[in-house]
Formats: structure tokens, sequence, C-alpha cells
């Protein structure tokens, strides 16, 4: 089973960076692409709106009718009209009627540098801003959008990524868990075979059922140790002639070793004699000359 | 290698979690603001026992008063509160120099400068205006006004006219005058089918030039004030005397096109039964494009047939000497629930021969225009728009208030405290509306509202 946990930690790392990389970059692009829609469609609404109650302001009254249709947009958060004092003059939800809106920060903080659209993507939130009526008594408009919605459906998009590559990785898993299961089992049959061979037993069963290219490996196996059966056979016999001829070879040696070393023994008493003689002769031609 | 997988899989749960919802959450602070004391201040309560309710609704009142005296009383209560236990409780705190003017409020609640009292058999959690029966209060002092109250039961009279005479003969008694001077303004609080005789009776004391605002009280129950009892059937009235400025409006908040309009040809009291010789119902149908028709056939149930009309008013016009023009708004609603008889039902009485007209409205544009009663009724009376009244009360037409939706009401306060610079005001839900058509009289009519501003305390 290493191969099969090679192949599947070798999937595994592809699955992973996969994943992590086309979520990454369809994450960035649908919030990215939501979002600007989103601030889009706000600023739309906001800008019309802040016309709407400029010029209702002008007259004394309110497009009530306009400003409570906001509540059906699937992102809104609040609207608000602050006074110059910066109070809550109106809003969609009563309870903030008379409270400051600097009191709710970030909703209630300048946007600055004159601009009527801020987003905040760590915060989640998008708020559009506009200032109307004369210019000592400057009231303003504020529309709070959420943006949780685009974070959700990122989030959710992602789980699904992830889930699907889970269970690819899974389906993949249990197909090679499969393959090496229906690939290994004769190669694992094989293996042990070979190693009982290694170890002098003949005999391991190996499987021929299958009509394939593992059954032909396992007949040819099978053949090839039968093979080494019957040549293990011979050189057994072998060795047993030539173990027989080595000691019918070694008694015929012993014989003749010891005919020699008898002859030797002759010659070698012969010899010793002839020596002696020959000291003898020496002795005498001395002793002749001297005479 | 296990472990590049396991802590894979756990970066993977933590990026799924991790990025939870973190939205940021707006909660309401709590509002802030000083307790300027005047001569006028208004308290409420929803607690069911009407002795507490009254005294904590004065009590509350008195936290903002510049004194423990009160002059002038308007309490409303809404309709099926003990109206009987009300009174006797609030003449007792108040004691007897107090000139109590009121009665029920329709079902719907009373609005004061703190915002809509509101009824429910199921009050919100946490909502403190709301109960299951409200009694609202203002109270007023002041040097420079003189008021006086007084009531009648109709059943003690030979008729409503005498009734209402009686009880604005013994207002100006208690505010310590003669029939001889008139006063600034009448406040009217009666009950149901009967406003036009009251209206008759008091101005046969005052005259048709003294103004007259005030409203039907809300029910059934029905039930007005009197001096230690409560109404049924009856008027409780208020004068007023005063050197300062008045002013005062009274109008509908409807578009009017006069295209279309017909005669009524045959009426009883307050139900309408032909138009053109035909049967009313269909003729305001065909006003209405089949509008009634239709929206029957798809639902089977009145009540959108009433909201409907709530906001299709008939009206008829009156013209002064000058020529000017007063539109009087009646509220139809058929007779008949499943649409059979064809009858139109409207709470004035509209007589053989008049010409009703078909107004139009929005509720965007009822509300608006409820919100700048204050300033017309300052500039009527030729105050600045910023100036602050010292004393300030309304009428507010049950059906107007109901066509404006539920999500949106708690605006109304808001607004009139803005146009009315905060001072404390109270206004009933009224079943009907009466108000004055400056050379022309005293009218009753539905769908009104009506607001008075009384002197200018520069504040």
């Amino acid at each position: 089973m290493r191969l099969f946990w090679k192949l599947f930690y070798s999937f595994f790392i592809f699955i992973l960076v996969a994943i992590a990389s086309f979520s990454y970059i369809s994450y960035s692009r649908q919030i990215s692409s939501s979002i600007e829609g989103i601030e889009s469609k706000y600023h739309a609404i906001g800008s019309l709106l802040a016309r709407e109650i400029e010029i209702n302001y002008l007259q004394g009254t309110w497009p009530f009718d306009s400003l409570k249709s906001l509540k059906g947009e699937n992102e809104f958060l609040f609207w608000w009209v602050i006074d110059e004092k910066g109070r809550i003059y109106l809003a969609d939800d009563e309870k903030f009627i008379g409270t400051y809106a600097r009191d709710y920060a970030p909703f209630g903080t300048e946007l600055g540098n004159g601009d009527d659209m801020l987003v905040d993507k760590k915060q989640q939130y998008g708020l559009f801003a506009k200032k109307f009526g004369p210019p000592d008594r400057k009231w303003e408009f504020r529309l709070g959008f959420s943006l949780q919605d685009v974070f959700k459906e990122a989030r959710a998009f992602i789980a699904i990524a992830i889930l699907i590559s889970l269970a690819t990785l899974a389906a993949f898993s249990l197909f090679i868990f499969y393959l090496m299961t229906r690939f290994l089992s004769p190669i694992s049959s094989l293996m042990k075979a070979t190693k009982e061979l290694s170890e002098g037993r003949m005999d391991y069963p190996v499987s021929l059922k299958k009509n394939d290219e593992f059954s032909e490996l396992a007949a040819s196996f099978v053949d090839m140790r039968k093979k080494i059966a019957t040549t293990s056979k011979k050189l057994e016999q072998t060795n047993k002639n030539l173990e027989k001829e080595v000691i019918r070879r070694t008694k015929q040696l012993d014989e003749k070793i010891d005919a020699l070393e008898r002859l030797n023994k002759l010659f070698v008493g012969r010899e010793s004699k002839m020596v002696e003689l020959k000291q003898e002769i020496s002795k005498l031609k001395e002793a002749g000359k001297k005479a | 290698m296990k472990n590049i997988i396991i802590i894979s899989l756990v970066i993977c749960l933590i990026a799924l979690s991790g990025c939870a919802e973190k939205g940021l959450e707006l909660v309401p602070k709590e509002k802030t603001g000083e307790n300027i004391l005047r001569d006028t201040c208004t308290g409420w309560s929803v607690k069911e026992n009407p002795g507490e309710a009254v005294k904590e609704a004065i009590d509350m009142c008195f936290e903002s008063k510049t004194s423990r005296d009160a002059k002038f009383a308007a309490i409303f209560i809404t309709h099926g509160s003990d109206a009987q236990a009300v009174i006797l409780k609030a003449r007792e705190i108040l004691g007897d120099n107090t000139q109590i003017y009121g009665g029920t409020s329709a079902q719907r609640g009373v609005i004061t400068d703190k915002g809509i009292l509101k009824i429910s058999d199921n009050p919100a959690e946490g909502a403190e205006m709301e109960g299951k029966r409200g009694i609202a209060v203002m109270l007023a002092s002041s040097d420079k006004i003189d008021f006086g109250a007084g009531s009648a039961n109709f059943k003690e009279f030979s008729s409503v006219q005498e009734a209402s005479k009686s009880a604005v003969l013994s207002a100006i008694e208690n505010a310590g005058k003669t029939k001889d001077e008139k006063p600034s303004l009448v406040l009217i609080t009666t009950s149901k089918e009967m406003e036009e005789e009251v209206l008759e009776g008091a101005e046969s004391v005052v005259g048709k030039d003294t103004v007259m605002l005030g409203g039907t009280a809300g029910g059934p129950p029905r039930a007005v004030f009197g001096r230690n009892e409560a109404y049924e059937e009856g008027v409780s009235m208020a004068v007023i005397y005063t050197a300062l400025p008045v002013g005062w409006y009274f109008e509908g908040g409807f578009d009017v096109s006069e295209k279309t309009s017909g005669i009524v040809t045959k009426v009883d009291m307050q139900t309408i039964y032909e138009i053109d010789n035909r049967p009313a119902l269909d003729v305001y149908d065909e006003w209405l494009g089949g509008e009634i028709t239709k929206v029957y056939a798809q639902l089977k149930t009145e009540r959108p047939i009433r909201d409907l009309m709530t906001l299709h008013p008939l009206y008829r016009k009156y013209k002064d000497e000058t020529g000017k023009e007063y539109n009087l708004f009646s509220h139809p609603w058929p007779k008949d629930p499943n649409m059979t008889e064809k009858e139109i039902m409207t709470s004035t009485k509209i007589k053989t021969g008049e010409r009703v007209y078909l107004s139009n409205g929005k509720w965007e544009t009822l509300l608006n225009r409820i919100s700048l009663l204050p300033l017309k009724a300052k500039t009527e009376g030729g105050m600045g728009s910023d100036s602050a009244a010292l004393f300030t009360m309304g009428y507010i037409c049950n059906g107007v208030y109901g066509a404006i939706p539920e999500s949106e009401r708690a605006k109304m306060p808001v607004l009139i405290n803005h146009a009315n610079n905060n001072v404390p005001f109270i206004a009933p839900f009224t079943s009907g509306e009466q108000g004055h058509l400056i050379g022309i009289g005293n009218k009753h009519g539905n769908l009104l509202t009506s607001f008075i501003e009384i002197g200018d305390t520069g504040k």
C-alpha cells in the first residue's frame, strides 16, 4: 500500500494547491465584481433619493414612499436624515431618531475628501452620504448597505469548492485503492512467493486464475520455480556424484601417495646409502692420496 | 505527510468558519435631551388599573411642568378603558378647580410629543408606550389663558342641540366668563352620529364665526368626560379665552381634482343609498375604474376595500362669501361587507341634493401634511415657524392614521415635534372631525386633521 499512499499524497497536494489557487482567484474576482455592482447600485439609489429629498426639503416634505421602498433592497442597512447639529432627524427605524449620528461609528463618521461613497471591505459595509439644504444649515442624507451577503456567498462558493474537492479526493482515493487492491494483490502474492522461494520453499501457492499479464507473470514465475526446482535437484544429484567421485579419487590418490611414500622411503634409504658410500669413497680417496 | 494533510484540513475548516459573519451591529443609543420646564406638559401610562394609570400619567406630566398645578387637563383614553374610574381619579388628583376635558381616542392610541401610545392585545416586549390600555394627559397652566370645561349627557336633554348648548354655556361659566364673551376657541369631543347637531347647538351660543375644533370620540365603546363622570352619549367641551396669538389649521390631506362627482339622490342619516339615482357603491366603483369589484373578486374580504376607499374619500365643497372654496371630506366604506347591498356609509350626514366629489390620496402625502400642521397653524396665527407656542393640541382622524403604514407611523410625532419646536402636545385619534371653515361656519367631516397653536413663549 506504499504505492497507494504515494499516489494519494501526490494527488492530495495537487488538489490542495489547485483548490487554493482557484479559490483565491475566484473569491477575489467574485467579491470585487459583486462589491462593484452593489456600490454602483447604491450610488445610483442614494443620488436619486438625495435629489428627491432635497427637492422635498424645500417644500417641507419628505419622500417617505421612496425611502420606505429602500427596505426592500437586499443589502439595505439603514437610512438617516441628519440635521445640522448631527442629530438623526429621520430614520428607517424610529429608535435612532433623536440620537446623534456620531455615536454610531463608523456609520456616523465623516467620509472626508468630499466623497459621497465609502466602501469598507474589512467591516463589510458601504455608506452613501450627501449633504443638502442651505449653506448655513447643512443637513445630510446617509444610506448604509451591507456587504455581508457578498462575503457569505463567496464563502459558500469556497465551501462548495472545498467539499467538491474533498469528494473528488475521496473518490479518487477509493478508485486508487480499488486499483491498488486489484493490481497489488497478485504482485503481493508474487512477492510473498519470491520470498518463500528465497528461503527455499518451492510450494507456496500462486494464483493463476485471471487471464491477464499478472497471471502470465505468475505462470512464468511458477515455470521458473519448477525449472529452479529441477535444476536444483540435478545440482543436488551432481553434487552427490561428485562427492562419490571425489571420495574414489581421493582413495586412489591416497593409495598412490602411500606407494610413493614407500618408494620415497626406499629411495631415501638408498639415497642415504649412496651418500654414505660417497662419503666413504671420498674418505677412501683421501686416504688413498695420503697414502 | 499525514501531518500535512491534517494541517491542511484544519486550515480549510478555519478558513470556512473563521471568516464567520462579522457584520457591524447597529444598536440605537439612549436618547438624551434636556428637560425644559414649561407651562404645559404631557404624560402617559399603559397600566391596566385605571387609577394607577391616571396617577402615573399625571406624575410624568408634572416632572416637566413649572408647577404642580393645572388649570386645564386634556385627557384621552383608549376606548375600552374604564372612563368612569379615570375621570374620578383625575378629579381626585387634580382637584375641583382643574378644567377637565376629553374622552376616548380611537383604538390605535393617542399621540403626544413623547410618542404614540399604542394599544395591542399582545404588546411587543420592551415597547415602552405599548399596552392593552392607554391614557395620555396634557396639563396646562397659564395666567394668559383662561380655560373652561363643560359637558352634557345627551340622555338628559330633549335634543342634542340643547345638550350642546348646555355644555358650552357651562364651559363659559367655568372659565369665569359670560356668554357674551366669545371664546377664542372651542374644543369638542363628542360621541358619534350627533356631530352636526352638537355644532349647531354650540353655534347657537357662540356664533358661527367662533372657531370650533374637535373630534368624535373613538370606540365603541365611546365615552366623553363630564365633570365627575363619563358619558357614553354626550359631549365634552372646552373653551379658551386668551389675548395671545391663536393659530389653527383644519384640513384633509387628499388631492382634489373635481373630475369625478355626482349628486346624492337618496340618503338616510349617514348612509348614502344612491348617487345620480343609481346604487351608490356601483357609482363609486365606476369612479375607481372597477377597482372595488376587482379587489373583492381576488381577496373576498372587506378590509382591503375599506383601505382603498380610505384613500379615495368623498368630499363636498363649500364656498364662503369671498368665493374661497373649502373641501369637507367624508370617509366612505361599504355598508355590506359582502358587497351585495350597494349602500355607502360615511361618518357624516350628507344631504340629498348635495354634490359629492371623488378625491384621492397617498399615505406619504397624508404623513407629510400632518407633519406640517403645526407650521400651518403658526402661520395662520401670525407666529414665526421657529416660535414655541404655550399651548398646542391636535386632532387626527383614525382613518388617516390607519392609512399610513405601521412602519412609518412613528415618524409622525417626530415630525410634529420638529414643526412644533418640541412643545408638548396631545392629539387623539378621532372617528370624525369638527372644524371651522372661515366664512362658512363649523362643519363635521372625516379623514381630517387639525392643530392649534396658542401663544409664543419665545423658547
